[in-house]
C-alpha cells in the first residue's frame, strides 16, 4: 500500500464514524497497581477509590473461587446464568426470566438503553451521580438529560419536568453514588405514581445491601406493582466480586424479555455465576461488612469534624469530603502516601473527593495522609 | 445550568485539483469564490486567494512528481479557512519550511519566501502535519467586526442575594463583555472580549461558552467564559464579579458552573492564562514556576494557573539532559508523576533536513515553533526561522516541544543555544506533556 492509500483509507474510515462517536471520548481507567506503585513511587497502595468490600467475597464464595478446577475454563459457562437466575428468583420471590444476568451491572445498563432507545430519544437522570447512564446514552446516540441534585439528592419533581414524548428512560441511583442520598419507599412510590408507567424507571440499588434505614424501598418488591420498574443490583461492592465482574436486573417479565433481546449471551464467565450464588446465601457477611462500616465512618467522619473539613456521609460504603483544594491535585497528593480516592471532578463535584471507607488501618493511613496534605498546603 | 451550545460542523467547499501552474487561476478563483459564498467580504476574500495562489504556485514549482491536493474552504464562527492538504513524501518535507525557497542558491531573501509571503495576506498561517503523512496548509483570515465603545459606561450592577446560572444569549453575551472591558484591565481577558460581535458568533458556533450569574429581574451578576484548546484543553477566562467588593460565593458557583459542564468530556486539563482577583482559591494551580531565577526574566510573578480534570496515573516522557532539571523540578512542585527518560543525539545518522512548522498570529504578535522533522540541520533551521520571525516583528517566540517524541528533544540544545528557556509544562496537551519554551526578550 502506498502512502497516498493509506491516506484515502484514514479519509474512508473517518467518514464511517458517527458524529456522536466522534464528539465522545473514550474512558481511560486507571492503571494497574503495580504501575501506579511505581510511577508514585509509594511501596504500598491502599484503594479507597472503588467502593471495594475490604472484607472481601463470603466465605463460601471465596471457597468456589479457591477450589475451581481449572478444567472447567475451557467450557462455556451458562449462556444466560440460569441457576444464578433461578437462585434469585427464589431469594427474591420472582420468576427467573425476570432476571437477567449481566458482566457487572455496567452491561445491563447498555442493554436497557439498546431495548428501548431509538434515533431521536432521552433518558432523564441526575448531573452528579454515577456516570455510565450518562455515558452509554450519549456514546449511543442518544441525549442524556441531567437535572441537577437537590440538597445532595436525586430531584424528583426535576426529573418529571424534563420528560417529553422521547423520554423513554428514567434512571435514579438509589442510594446515590456519591452523595449516599436515598429516595424512601413513599418518595419512590410517588415519583412511579407519577410517571404512571409512560418511560421505563431504572432504580440502581447498587448499595442497597449497605442500608440499614427502616424507610429504604426494596425495589425487587415493587416490580409487581409498576411493571415500568426495573432494578439494577451488583455482585461488586457488598459481596465483593468486583473482579469477577457480575451484576443483574429484574423486573416485569414482559419488559425483561423485550431486554433480554439486546443482551449478549456467555457473557458472564461460570466462576462469576457459581461466585455469587453462593455468595447471596451469607447473611454473616451482610452483617460484618455492616458493622465495618458504621465503625470506620463514625471514625472517619469524627476525624474529618477534628481536620474541619466539610463531609457527605449518607447511605453506602463511601463518603465525600470538601477541601480547599483541587480535588485532582489531592489525589496526587494523597498518591504519594499510597492512598489511591477518588477525585470527584468527573462527577461535577470540584474540590471533593470520594472516600471508600473501610479497614481500621486503611482510615488511618488516610487521615495521616489528609493530615499531612493540608499541613502542607496552609 | 442551562444547555450550553454544542460545538457546531464548519461549512465547507471542497475541490480536488492537481498541482500544475495551469490551474493556479482556478485554485485562486475556487478560493475567492467560497470565501465571499461563506461569508468574507471581497478585500478579505481576495486576500486568502492571493494567499492560497502563492501556496499552489510554490507547490507546483517544488513537486517533481505529479499529485493532487485537497483545497477545503471553510466557515468558522468568526474566520474563513482554506485548508491545503496534500500527501508528502519525506524527502519534499524540507520544502515547507517557512524560511524555505524555491531555489536554495538564490540570494534574493525573503521576497522569495512564498509561504511568508502568503502568511503575510493572513490573520493566521500554520503548517501542520496530519496523520497519514498529510501536509496541511492552514490560511485564515477573520471576519472584520467592530471594536467595543467603552465611551457609554454601564451602571455598576448592586449585589444579588439571589441568582442563576445561566447560558448567555446574544444580548447578555454584549452586556457581559461591556462589563468586563469596563471593570477589568485589559490584561485580565482575551483580545476577542473587544469584539462583541465576534463573541457572539464564537459563542453561536459553540467556539465559546459563557455562562453567567443572573438575578430574578434579569440583573447580570457576574460570569465566566471558557474555550477549547484542541481536543484535551479547556481555557477559562474569569470568574468575573461585577460588584464593588466581589461575591466569592458567586465565584465559587461560576467556577463549579464552568467545571461541571467540562467534566465527562475530553478535557483533561482547564487552564487560565488571566486569572482574574476573584478567581477563588483552592480551585486552580500555578501552572508556571516562579521564574526570577532565569535571568533576562521580567520576573513578573507565576500568573498561568490550571487544574486537571481526570486522575493522574502517570507516564514516560522524554527529554534532552539540558531541561531534565527543569522537569524534575517542576515535576515535582506539580506532583506529577513521571518517568523522565532522557533522549538526543548519541551520533547516530540523522536525516539532512529539519522541518519546522510556524503558526503565527499577527494581531497577538506571537509565533508559535513546532518541531515536525529532525535534521542534522536544526540548530541552522531554527536560528534562521527565529531570525525571520523577528524581522516579522513577532514580540513572543514560542517553541512547544511533545515530551512525548523522544526524536523532539533533539531541538533542545539548538533552542538554548539560541536564547530559549523552559517556561512552562502543559500537561498532556500533546501526545504526552508539552514543554513550552520561550525566546529571551534580550535574546
Amino acid at each position: 500500500m502506498t502512502m497516498n492509500d493509506a491516506c484515502m483509507n484514514k479519509m474512508a474510515i473517518d467518514r464511517l464514524v458517527p458524529d456522536h462517536i466522534k464528539c465522545f471520548e473514550a474512558y481511560i481507567p486507571s492503571k494497574p497497581d503495580d504501575v501506579l506503585m511505581k510511577m508514585t513511587g509509594c511501596s504500598r497502595l491502599l484503594r479507597l477509590n472503588n467502593n471495594e468490600n475490604p472484607l472481601g467475597p463470603p466465605p463460601a464464595a471465596r471457597k468456589i473461587i479457591e477450589t475451581f478446577p481449572p478444567p472447567r475454563a475451557s467450557v462455556y459457562p451458562s449462556g444466560d446464568a440460569y441457576h444464578l437466575r433461578c437462585k434469585l428468583a427464589d431469594r427474591f420471590g420472582l420468576h427467573p426470566d425476570q432476571f437477567l444476568v449481566g458482566n457487572g451491572a455496567n452491561e445491563v445498563i447498555a442493554f436497557v438503553i439498546k431495548a428501548f432507545c431509538q434515533e431521536g430519544d432521552n433518558i432523564v437522570t441526575a448531573d452528579k451521580t454515577f456516570a455510565v447512564y450518562e455515558w452509554v446514552a450519549t456514546f449511543s446516540g442518544f441525549e442524556a438529560r441531567l437535572v441537577p441534585l437537590q440538597d445532595f439528592a436525586f430531584d424528583d419533581a426535576g426529573m418529571l419536568a424534563r420528560i417529553d414524548e422521547r423520554t423513554k428512560i428514567l434512571f435514579v441511583c438509589n442510594p446515590n453514588n456519591p452523595t449516599g442520598t436515598y429516595w424512601s419507599e413513599e418518595r419512590l412510590r410517588r415519583f412511579l405514581d407519577r410517571v404512571a408507567g409512560r418511560q421505563i424507571v431504572v432504580v440502581d440499588e447498587a448499595y442497597c445491601e449497605f442500608v440499614e434505614q427502616p424507610d429504604f424501598p426494596d425495589g425487587l418488591g415493587l416490580i409487581a406493582e409498576y411493571p415500568n420498574l426495573v432494578v439494577f443490583r451488583t455482585f461488586s461492592k457488598m459481596y465483593a466480586l468486583a473482579g469477577l465482574r457480575i451484576g443483574y436486573l429484574a423486573g416485569d417479565r414482559d419488559v425483561v424479555d423485550i431486554i433480554r433481546r439486546t443482551c449478549v449471551v456467555y457473557s458472564v464467565n461460570g466462576l462469576a455465576q457459581e461466585a455469587a450464588l453462593k455468595a447471596l446465601d451469607d447473611h454473616e457477611h451482610i452483617l460484618a461488612t455492616r458493622a465495618l462500616v458504621r465503625d470506620a465512618k463514625a471514625m472517619l467522619t469524627r476525624e474529618l469534624d477534628h481536620l474541619g473539613l466539610t463531609h457527605v456521609s449518607g447511605e453506602g460504603n463511601f463518603l465525600m469530603v470538601r477541601l480547599p483544594m483541587s480535588d485532582t491535585l489531592a489525589y496526587r497528593k494523597l498518591m504519594t502516601h499510597g492512598v489511591m480516592v477518588r477525585s470527584m471532578a468527573g462527577f461535577r463535584f470540584p474540590n471533593w473527593i470520594r472516600i471508600t471507607v473501610g479497614l481500621p488501618d486503611a482510615m488511618h493511613a488516610l487521615v495521616e495522609a489528609l493530615a499531612e496534605m493540608l499541613h502542607h498546603d496552609r | 445550568m442551562d444547555t450550553m451550545t454544542p460545538k457546531k460542523e464548519n461549512r465547507s467547499i471542497v475541490m480536488n485539483m492537481p498541482v500544475a501552474e495551469a490551474f493556479i487561476p482556478l485554485a485562486a478563483a475556487f478560493v475567492n469564490q467560497a470565501a465571499q459564498g461563506l461569508g468574507l467580504d471581497e478585500e478579505g476574500a481576495d486576500a486568502l486567494s492571493l494567499a492560497t495562489e502563492e501556496v499552489i504556485a510554490y507547490l507546483a514549482r517544488m513537486a517533481q512528481v505529479e499529485q493532487d491536493v485537497d483545497i477545503r474552504c471553510s466557515a468558522g464562527s468568526c474566520f474563513i479557512e482554506t485548508k491545503i492538504s496534500l500527501p508528502v513524501r519525506e524527502l519534499q518535507l524540507h520544502a515547507f519550511n517557512m524560511t524555505a525557497t524555491v531555489n536554495a542558491d538564490d540570494e534574493a531573501g525573503l521576497d522569495q519566501m512564498e509561504l511568508l509571503i502568503a502568511s503575510r495576506m493572513t490573520d493566521r498561517f500554520h503548517i501542520t502535519r496530519s496523520a497519514g503523512q498529510r501536509l496541511v496548509l492552514a490560511l485564515i483570515k477573520e471576519l472584520p467586526y467592530p471594536e467595543i465603545k467603552r465611551d457609554t459606561p454601564s451602571p455598576t450592577p448592586g449585589k444579588l442575594s439571589q441568582y442563576t446560572l445561566q447560558a448567555a444569549d446574544a444580548a447578555y453575551v454584549k452586556w457581559f463583555l461591556r462589563l468586563v472591558t469596563q471593570y477589568y484591565p485589559d490584561a485580565l481577558f482575551p483580545l476577542d472580549f473587544r469584539y462583541p460581535g465576534k463573541v457572539v458568533d464564537m459563542a453561536a458556533g459553540g467556539d465559546y461558552q459563557i455562562v453567567t450569574a443572573k438575578g430574578p429581574a434579569g440583573e447580570l451578576g457576574g460570569g465566566i467564559a471558557w474555550r477549547w484548546e484542541g481536543r484535551k484543553t479547556v481555557e477559562l477566562f474569569g470568574p468575573y464579579i461585577f460588584q464593588e467588593h466581589g461575591d466569592p460565593q458567586m465565584a465559587r458557583d461560576l467556577m463549579d458552573g464552568c467545571i461541571g459542564h467540562v467534566a465527562r468530556t475530553s478535557a483533561l486539563a482547564l487552564i487560565n492564562r488571566m486569572p482574574t482577583p476573584d478567581l477563588p482559591e483552592g480551585y486552580l494551580e500555578a501552572l508556571e514556576p516562579k521564574r526570577n531565577d532565569i535571568s533576562g526574566d521580567d520576573g513578573s510573578p507565576a500568573r498561568a494557573r490550571f487544574r486537571m480534570m481526570v486522575e493522574e496515573t502517570g507516564e514516560v516522557v522524554w527529554a534532552h539532559p539540558d531541561v531534565v532539571g527543569f522537569l524534575q523540578s517542576e515535576y515535582r512542585r506539580l506532583v506529577f508523576p513521571r518517568d523522565i527518560q532522557t533522549a538526543g543525539s548519541d551520533g547516530e545518522a540523522d536525516e539532512p533536513f529539519s522541518v519546522l512548522s510556524a503558526e503565527i498570529d499577527r494581531r497577538l504578535s506571537v509565533a508559535t515553533l513546532r518541531p515536525i522533522w529532525p535534521g542534522a540541520d536544526n540548530a541552522k533551521n531554527m536560528a534562521a526561522h527565529v531570525e525571520l520571525l523577528g524581522r516579522e516583528a513577532m514580540a513572543t517566540i514560542l517553541f512547544e516541544m511533545d515530551l512525548g517524541q523522544p526524536w523532539q528533544a533533539g531541538f533542545t540544545p539548538g533552542l538554548i543555544a539560541l536564547g530559549f528557556f523552559p517556561r512552562m509544562i502543559l500537561p498532556h496537551a500533546g501526545s504526552a506533556d508539552l514543554l513550552i519554551f520561550q525566546l529571551r526578550t534580550d535574546a
